[in-house]
């Protein structure tokens, strides 16, 4: 039996370790050609580790291309994104928490819904509408856009975390002469602190990720956001592996960072949107 | 929805009625009218409080998605966007029932999605049951193993590419290594769709892996404690108290994972475009490339409408796999 054990034990972690390969070697092959020179980058065969190490890459992307303006664009575009379905998303959790009112049941299942529902469906015609509305190469169109991927998940994940929270020290609050949205901002919100923040890398990290709204709906060059910039990279300079996969370092640098620094939010909100409903 | 708890209920509803004293009488500012103060009122503040997250849902999908009905029976192009477009009735529907492209993009999504699943669910079951029952083990790998679901579908794509060139890169660097042919993974009319499947394999995994990890620490440990008393072996344990009870998750995450990528196209789109000779074309892909490779915008909006359709098929079949879930 103990025999069997240890050899299920063995094939157990022979499993994990050649799983956790397959997840980092596309990543690590990434990395490690950003690091490598020029010439080495198209050595054949490539080499699995650089032979020198070197930032040519990182520095060509930064002085010669836009990527410092794709940053800045994704980082407005995002941030704008967070904010504004962060609002919306937290005072519609809270009247689907706290409140019993008609229509309820009606308005949640839709939510529902949408969430399923893909962004697909309406890329066309937010592509038709944006244009006759002139909100067609902007940043605000793009904000507006990306309500319809973040809004639904924040709604529900920010419900879920409301239900969470007893109902006694908003009652207390509201007995002492606070109105209902002093209640909101002085006792309720700071209490859904860890669910807001769960809410808002979650929001940012789909904004900042997203690429095919933004590749219709922005047309300009000093509007692309930093996954459109990394795009162009494939057809300006045919493919420059080097510059490629250095811009795609630094596109992913900031989800890779949440995921370090904020591990425990984040994984609330890989599951608080899908397993509750 | 599900949750209504009755403990609850009662002393909330009392509040949404502003059954409470004192509430407002302290704000007495300003002599606000009549109405808008029963406006303002606590009846009508749920109401106030979901206006801006439903006004710009309608505004961004609710609406666009009611035009979308309207666009697909019209011959809508780029060519004729300005001028108006003249209205078709459902000529796009019927030349798309008679589009062998169209036939050929569901066969290549059935590829797709049956791949993908079957990889994803495997590896996503395999790891879920390991970390529930070895929680060192989940701690040190569970964010390791997460990385591909949160990176963009351009990350994920150019990663791929680059690990499936055919001179440079790593995966044909180990067959040559193993004194095997590389293989042209992307341009190869059979490879290609499956090389597609191993990259979504890679980045869809995670989920399911969650998500059953997720219903695993649902279920209560007594029960395993009462099989373990009966005399059940891990085997025992697994096949009658572990599988009945996760089925239900399981169900869902199964739809839910069909829905997202009969309708994934991000990745295709950054690594193949549908080509080589359209053997990676699924039916997202080429509802794309109708709408903004061609321009036929009407063309490509019936596309969306009857793959909503299929959606919708599979939505309801995941609300009543939930209400199942729910009421048993």
């Amino acid at each position: 039996m103990s025999a069997r054990r240890r050899v299920g034990s063995v094939l157990v972690y022979a499993f994990l370790a050649a799983y956790t390969l397959f997840t980092l070697v596309p990543i690590y092959w990434v990395f490690v050609t950003a690091v490598k020179p020029a010439e080495e980058v198209v050595a054949f065969p490539p080499t699995l580790l650089p032979r020198t190490l070197s930032l040519e890459h990182f520095a060509f992307v930064f002085t010669k291309t836009r990527l410092g303006q794709g940053i800045v664009n994704s980082l407005i575009v995002a941030g704008s994104t967070t904010v504004v379905a962060l609002i919306a998303a937290s005072l519609a959790g809270y009247a689907f928490s706290r409140f019993r009112f008609r229509g309820r049941g009606v308005l949640l299942g839709s939510v529902l819904g949408l969430y399923l529902i893909p962004p697909l469906i309406s890329v066309i015609p937010l592509f038709l509408l944006f244009n006759k509305l002139g909100l067609l190469n902007s940043r605000v169109g793009l904000v507006l856009a990306y309500q319809s991927l973040v809004l639904p998940l924040l709604t529900f994940l920010l419900r879920n975390y409301f239900d969470g929270i007893p109902t006694e020290i908003e009652e207390a609050a509201l007995l002492d002469g606070c109105t209902r949205l002093g209640v909101l901002r002085r006792v309720t919100l700071p209490l859904a602190l860890p669910g807001l923040a769960t809410a808002a890398i979650f929001a940012f990290i789909l904004a900042w990720n997203e690429f095919v709204l933004a590749l219709i709906l922005i047309l300009s060059d000093d509007l692309k956001t930093v996954q459109l910039v990394i795009m162009e990279f494939v057809k300006l300079y045919r493919i420059d592996w080097g510059a490629l996969t250095a811009a795609m370092v630094v596109g992913m640098a900031p989800v890779l960072l949440f995921l370090i620094v904020a591990q425990r939010y984040l994984l609330a909100g890989l599951l608080g949107g899908a397993t509750k409903s | 929805m599900a949750h209504d708890n009755p403990a609850t209920t009662d002393a909330e509803s009392r509040n949404a009625r502003g059954g409470l004293p004192g509430a407002h009488a302290q704000r007495g500012v300003l002599p606000f009218p009549v109405f808008l103060r029963r406006a303002f009122g606590e009846r009508w503040l749920p109401y106030w409080l979901v206006l801006p997250m439903l006004a710009l849902l309608f505004s961004v999908t609710v609406f666009p998605f009611l035009w979308n009905v309207w666009v697909s029976l019209q011959d809508l192009r780029s060519t004729n966007i300005l001028r108006g477009a003249p209205f078709v009735g459902l000529r796009n529907y019927w030349q798309l029932l008679h589009d062998p492209l169209f036939y050929h993009s569901l066969k290549v999504s059935l590829y797709f999605v049956v791949g993908s699943i079957v990889g994803q669910f495997t590896l996503g079951l395999l790891i879920a049951l390991i970390f529930h029952r070895r929680p060192g083990a989940a701690r040190l790998l569970r964010p390791v193993f997460i990385v591909p679901w949160i990176l963009s579908a351009i990350i994920i794509g150019y990663s791929w590419i680059w690990m499936y060139d055919y001179n440079f890169g790593l995966i044909n660097a180990g067959l040559r290594a193993l004194g095997l042919p590389p293989v042209r993974w992307l341009n190869d009319v059979t490879m290609a769709i499956w090389a597609l499947v191993i990259a979504n394999i890679w980045r869809g995994t995670p989920f399911t892996m969650l998500f059953l990890e997720a219903a695993l620490k649902n279920i209560p440990d007594e029960l395993y404690e009462a099989a373990q008393v009966d005399g059940a072996t891990g085997w025992q344990a697994f096949r009658h108290v572990t599988l009945p009870l996760l089925r239900p998750a399981v169900a869902i995450n199964l739809i839910l994972v069909t829905m997202w990528t009969f309708n994934l196209f991000d990745t295709i789109l950054v690594m193949t475009q549908g080509g080589p000779a359209n053997a990676t074309l699924t039916t997202a892909m080429y509802m794309y490339n109708n709408a903004f490779k061609y321009g036929l915008f009407g063309y490509g909006a019936a596309i969306t409408l009857v793959m909503l359709l299929i959606n919708a098929a599979l939505a309801l079949l995941y609300l009543r796999t939930v209400g199942r879930a729910t009421t048993t």
